[in-house]
């Protein structure tokens, strides 16, 4: 296999959707999550909540304000952002759910970019890959509702290249994010860990209750193995065997970020943004053999559910 | 190759090329590069630092390389990161703060008949701990997890602040619209919260200010010296209950970047309003 076909196979490789679908529900129900905590509605939202004072832009949040629509405006956005993500999680109206769940997160940044966090950021990144795909296949409400049509038992299949926009865009997140963890002194001296898990703001438990003395080196360990893990994650990814220890790491890093610090969502988006890198056929067998019975015993979708091979 | 494949796989590179180039490109300092160092405080850290302290030195000119780009070519990634929306910068914890951080609102509170004329004396003051939103001597559970999104927002607020904030305004009689405005819907916010339901119909706020305080952390392996976070544990325990009421003595302003001490607190007026 020439370097062209090797290209093209990377990008254009044909896979089912699920992998699709799944990743548009681990997104939205991230995104969902995420929603609720920019609550109360006048505190973020409102334009005279804590969000910058208006005078940017195209004017249309001073309009807003002077006009005292302030707080409709932004239950209208926030309902209509809460909308969307419902929407995308459940795979109703799909493709335009997605990509108003991409739209309304850019513009929420615009609207009000002080509570926000780097959950957020990646969120939008992702949302801008897979706006692209066809994220409706099983299990959504519309693959559901088109059972029994003429067509809708055969397999469809996708180019995979939304799936590998996001595994490069999580990659570069963790290099440059090692990278300029490396540069940072309190993570080559071990102590960084200990810091972030014990700063009042952040600190979800050793703030209160610190860590017996003795114990220093455990943060010690795992700021060494936290800045070498983001650092050598893009490598990892280029073997199978590699990959899956990257992964499984990253999924106890994220779930021990969870646990000893409120950073607000960002361990469930990345966990969400996971989901690209698992194996489509992997995913696409699993499926088949979750919800393949279900398929199966629709009365007027026969054959529904029947594996085949990507091509 | 067919002309759409061909057209796509030019958009990836593309993408793939500003995305990577963006991410170096984070606004905000590159921490120093030191000589290296030679901890104590366990094995591991001795073994490891000075190997990693000589690397970074090595590598340190990538996280430059975005700066060493020709300027079209940055500006062209910088244009298609904001209009697309996947503008991104991934330096969250590179540096972590080293200090205890809070921020406290303080209200001056008067007569509201005397209010619009200008003339009016506060009579009492009221100071509310804003940041962090929950009680830090607690394990934040799932209160906590809004409580983040404040604390967010409120932090968000005052690195801007501080990072557009010029030293020529660090002087005692720098007037309020001469400060950078990212604190204004804070103390706006805040106050409006508290002159609901806190204010009798007959009184008014007659100015608002933002303390910013900060207290050491213990040093990493040290421990804390005995006593210390009890006296601010003692200290916060008043502000826990809500707005802290002072109504004794003739309230008075205080000049700018003021500074106060509450146990290990070191307080400093930031930013106020009228």
């Amino acid at each position: 296999m020439n370097l062209l076909e090797r290209w093209e196979r990377f990008w254009f490789q044909d896979v089912r959707g699920e992998s699709f679908a799944v990743l548009r529900i681990a997104l939205g129900a991230a995104g969902l999550l995420s929603l609720i905590g920019f609550m109360p509605i006048d505190m973020f939202w409102a334009v005279d909540g804590i969000a910058p004072l208006p005078g940017s832009g195209l004017g249309l949040r001073g309009w807003i304000l002077e006009s005292g629509l302030s707080p409709v405006a932004g239950w209208i956005i926030f309902l209509a952002l809460a909308a969307s993500f419902l929407c995308m999680t459940a795979g109703l109206f799909t493709g335009t759910a997605v990509a108003a769940c991409f739209l309304g997160s850019v513009v929420q940044s615009r609207w009000n970019s002080l509570p926000l966090t780097s959950g957020h950021t990646i969120m939008v990144a992702v949302l801008f890959c897979i706006v692209w795909a066809d994220c409706s296949g099983y299990p959504s409400v519309d693959a559901w509702r088109k059972r029994g049509l003429p067509g809708s038992d055969v397999v469809k299949t996708q180019p995979i290249w939304p799936l590998r926009l996001v595994r490069a865009q999580v990659a570069f997140l963790y290099m440059s994010s090692g990278l300029f963890k490396l540069l940072g002194e309190v993570w080559r001296d071990g102590s960084a860990v200990y810091y972030t898990t014990n700063q009042n703001v952040y600190g979800r438990i050793f703030q209160a209750h610190p860590v017996p003395a003795g114990f220093e080196w455990v943060f010690t360990l795992l700021t060494y193995l936290t800045l070498a893990w983001e650092l050598a994650f893009p490598i990892l990814l280029w073997n199978r065997t590699t990959r899956a220890v990257a992964l499984l790491t990253g999924v106890g890093l994220h779930l021990g970020i969870w646990a000893t610090m409120e950073v607000g969502p960002f361990s469930w988006v990345m966990l969400a943004s996971y989901v690209a890198f698992l194996d489509p056929r992997t995913v696409s067998d699993l499926m088949d053999r979750w919800v393949g019975v279900s398929r199966r015993a629709l009365p007027d979708s026969p054959g529904a559910g029947v594996s085949q091979p990507a091509s | 190759m067919s002309a759409k494949r061909f057209i796509l796989s030019l958009c990836f590179s593309w993408h793939v090329f500003a995305i990577g180039l963006g991410s170096l490109g984070s606004p905000g300092g590159v921490g120093r590069m030191s000589l290296p160092r030679y901890p104590q405080h366990d094995a591991l850290a001795a073994a490891v630092t000075p190997r990693l302290d000589a690397f970074a030195a090595t590598v340190s000119p990538v996280a430059s390389f975005y700066d060493r780009m020709p300027l079209t070519l940055r500006l062209l990634v910088s244009d298609y990161l904001v209009l697309t929306g996947v503008a991104q910068s991934w330096k969250m914890f590179s540096n972590p703060p080293q200090t205890d951080q809070y921020l406290r609102v303080r209200y001056y509170i008067g007569p509201a008949a005397a209010a619009d004329s200008g003339q009016a004396q506060p009579i009492w003051t009221a100071t509310e701990l804003v940041l962090p939103a929950h009680r830090e001597d607690h394990v934040r559970l799932v209160r906590g997890y809004w409580d983040a999104f404040r604390d967010k927002a409120l932090t968000s607020a005052l690195a801007r602040f501080h990072e557009d904030r010029n030293f020529s305004d660090i002087r005692p009689d720098t007037r309020s619209d001469e400060l950078p405005d990212h604190l204004a819907p804070i103390v706006k916010y805040f106050a409006r919260r508290f002159a609901r339901v806190a204010l009798r119909p007959d009184e008014r706020i007659l100015r608002s200010e933002i303390w910013y305080g900060t207290a050491p952390m213990p040093a990493f392996g040290k421990g804390a010296p005995t006593g210390r976070s009890e006296a601010r544990a003692a200290a916060l325990q008043a502000y826990f209950a809500g707005p802290v009421e002072n109504h004794f003595g003739r309230p008075i302003y205080p000049p700018y970047h003021a500074g106060q001490q509450e146990a290990d607190i070191d307080w400093v007026l930031e930013y106020f309003e009228p």
